[in-house]
């Protein structure tokens, strides 16, 4: 087995066999001892991966062994027992097949590898999302199971044609789906075929995404599920979506579909100015949260749009950067509502997310706007100016009452693995400022 | 005259109102859209594939859905939201745009393409017009059986595998949407989809 293959295989073999021990403390060290060894697997494995999907598979075990550490140390609680995938083992293992499955969609090397790996988180992540076993977290459980079945199989549809071009264009049927032969073969292929295929996979996926309008699920689901688990979806999943939106986007522009980037464009411009303006309307930081996820996403869904070099770069960074703030905040939420009520922990990640130095999402935002303005895009930046001035008042004037409630007690009575990876992410969030320093990712 | 047969399979899907002969129509459905793949199926390894994708599709799928109704005393309506006249408008309407889509440039010379996107238009409505949880469920496996004669008849030669993965993401779907609907029973019996509108997105 090589080290990819490890690192896909671990999360989930690994909370299965922690399952299998009885005792407490050893099973919660397992976990972790686990979902460390895959992320170092993962780490591995980077160098054999290209520059995107190494930028990826990198933010989701980092993030996941976060999520897996805090989890560990806060369990989430079902309040329907007799629900047997609401147990603490069915937990854990479901997290690690939804681990394994952003692994597996993040580093095949074919369209329909990519398509198998985004279509298991759905099924691992159902469960996760109705965890609590309550009405609501069933109710949103049962929408996000239905809209993204049915955007990935819009998606599928896509893929299926292309398919089609593919072999009618010469390439043989078993490298069909295959990343290479189909960028190598694009021209080859007859245009109105691949045209529809492109934008099919385009809507389907943009349904995982969250953008508008296929983001009615969003809220719902990520508001519902367990605190970590929210950070996962919000931190992780959406961003897996934005990587298939990526890399479909690649195969748009080798063949010259005109419709694809003003389309996206579009989506996304809807998708940030809606998410902003109803997180204005929230009073639940999750739900809140939720809605700055559809904002982040329309946010790169833009810049991927505009679609210069620059852009692109700044679209990956944004992505990254919006990974690490969102998981903390998440994180931060879970943690107040464990304690009962608010916490200073929030202000931080809410920062981030406004887009304020010294967060990552400053520099990757300053970018994006670059980028638009570089493109000449005005009408993108100007949606980006409103967007971001009425996503940093909802965040701001949220944070301010929160923080008029927050308890003054010491962040000590939190579990302290909890707030181990709360701070880390956050901290993350930070670090990734030097993201364009490091050289790991050019377009 | 297997064109014929899915054609009064998918407008049966729409215009059921009983989940269990909903439940017949989309095994007819499903039957016929492998009925169409049988003919590219060669080989061993490929017949055994093609076995399992049925045995899935055909038995699988169904008998998670009635065996909600049989033992935990699901009601079997598919709750349809529009009366017969606007699903029999509905039916003629995804069969008529069926034929339409086919006639476009890139599908016109494909056989069997108006089948596909009436049976893709067939499963949606399902969905759309209905509002028990177990109608939406049977849409999913209608669409997974959309999908798999899609690729069947859209991109002959790929490997059955990537149908197989495919059946076995719809077969899943279902069966997780069925164990969130078993869970639900206990807060709504009528499995009505009204009862889950307080989150509104």
């Amino acid at each position: 087995m090589t080290p990819l293959t490890w690192a896909i295989a671990l999360p989930t073999l690994g909370a299965a066999l922690a399952a299998l021990v009885p005792q407490r403390t050893p099973r919660r060290a397992l976990r972790i001892i686990f979902a460390i060894a895959a992320a170092a697997s993962a780490g591995v494995a980077l160098p054999r991966l290209d520059a995107l999907s190494a930028v990826f598979v990198a933010v989701i075990s980092v993030v996941a062994v976060l999520v897996v550490a805090y989890s560990t140390s806060i369990v989430p609680h079902s309040d329907a027992p007799e629900i047997r995938w609401t147990s603490k083992p069915a937990y854990f293992l479901l997290f690690g097949i939804f681990w394994s499955s952003m692994l597996a969609a993040v580093t095949s090397p074919t369209l329909i590898g990519m398509w198998l790996g985004i279509s298991a988180t759905t099924l691992a992540t159902a469960f996760l999302v109705g965890f609590s076993g309550g009405k609501s977290a069933l109710e949103a459980a049962w929408k996000y199971v239905m809209l993204c079945s049915f955007g990935i199989a819009v998606a599928l549809l896509g893929i299926v044609l292309l398919a089609r071009a593919a072999i009618a264009a010469g390439v043989p049927s078993n490298s069909a789906l295959a990343w290479n032969e189909l960028a190598a073969h694009l021209g080859a292929m007859q245009p109105e075929l691949v045209r529809v295929a492109l934008l099919s996979m385009l809507l389907g996926f943009a349904v995982k995404a969250g953008l508008v309008p296929m983001h009615t699920w969003l809220p719902d689901a990520h508001s519902k599920a367990p605190a970590p688990i929210s950070a996962a979806l919000s931190g992780l999943l959406v961003t897996c979506a934005l990587y298939a939106i990526a890399r479909v986007q690649a195969l748009a522009h080798a063949a010259h579909v005109a419709l694809f980037d003003p389309l996206l464009g579009g989506i996304g411009i809807a998708s940030l100015l809606l998410g902003t303006m109803l997180m204005l309307a929230q009073r639940d930081p999750k739900r809140l949260l939720s809605y700055s996820t559809i904002e982040h996403s329309g946010l790169v869904a833009i810049a991927l749009a505009i679609g210069t070099p620059l852009a692109l770069f700044a679209a990956v960074f944004h992505a990254v950067a919006h990974a690490f703030a969102k998981s903390s905040a998440f994180l931060a939420v879970g943690i107040s509502y464990e304690r009962g009520r608010s916490s200073r922990l929030e202000l931080a990640p809410f920062i981030a997310l406004g887009g304020l130095p010294p967060f990552a999402t400053f520099a990757s935002e300053m970018l994006i706007l670059g980028a638009a303005a570089q493109a000449r895009a005005w009408v993108a930046l100007i949606a980006i100016v409103i967007g971001s001035i009425v996503g940093f008042i909802a965040l701001a004037r949220f944070a301010v009452g929160r923080r008029a409630e927050a308890s003054s007690a010491s962040a000590a009575r939190t579990p302290k693995l909890a707030l181990t990876a709360t701070l880390v992410a956050t901290a993350a969030a930070v670090l990734c400022a030097a993201f364009p320093y490091l050289g790991v990712f050019r377009p | 005259m297997v064109d014929i047969l899915l054609t009064l399979a998918a407008a049966a899907l729409i215009l059921e109102s009983d989940v269990r002969r909903a439940t017949v129509a989309y095994v007819v459905l499903t039957l016929t859209t492998l009925r169409i793949a049988l003919p590219h199926v060669e080989g061993t390894a490929d017949t055994a594939l093609f076995a399992t994708i049925a045995f899935l599709k055909v038995a699988v799928g169904p008998a998670m859905v009635l065996t909600l109704v049989a033992r935990y005393h699901a009601r079997s309506e598919m709750g349809s939201s529009f009366g017969p006249a606007v699903r029999l408008l509905v039916a003629f309407g995804a069969i008529a745009a069926g034929h339409a889509a086919a006639r476009m440039d890139a599908f016109s010379t494909i056989p069997h393409a108006a089948a596909v996107f009436e049976a893709l238009l067939a499963s949606a409505a399902v969905v759309i017009l209905n509002r028990s949880l177990l109608a939406h469920a049977l849409g999913l496996l209608a669409l997974g059986s959309a999908i798999g004669l899609a690729s069947t008849v859209f991109a002959a030669g790929l490997p059955l595998g990537v149908e197989l993965g495919d059946t076995f993401d719809g077969v899943l779907a279902t069966f997780v949407a069925l164990a969130i609907v078993r869970a639900a029973i206990v807060h709504d019996p009528s499995l009505d989809v009204r009862s889950m509108r307080s989150l509104r997105g």
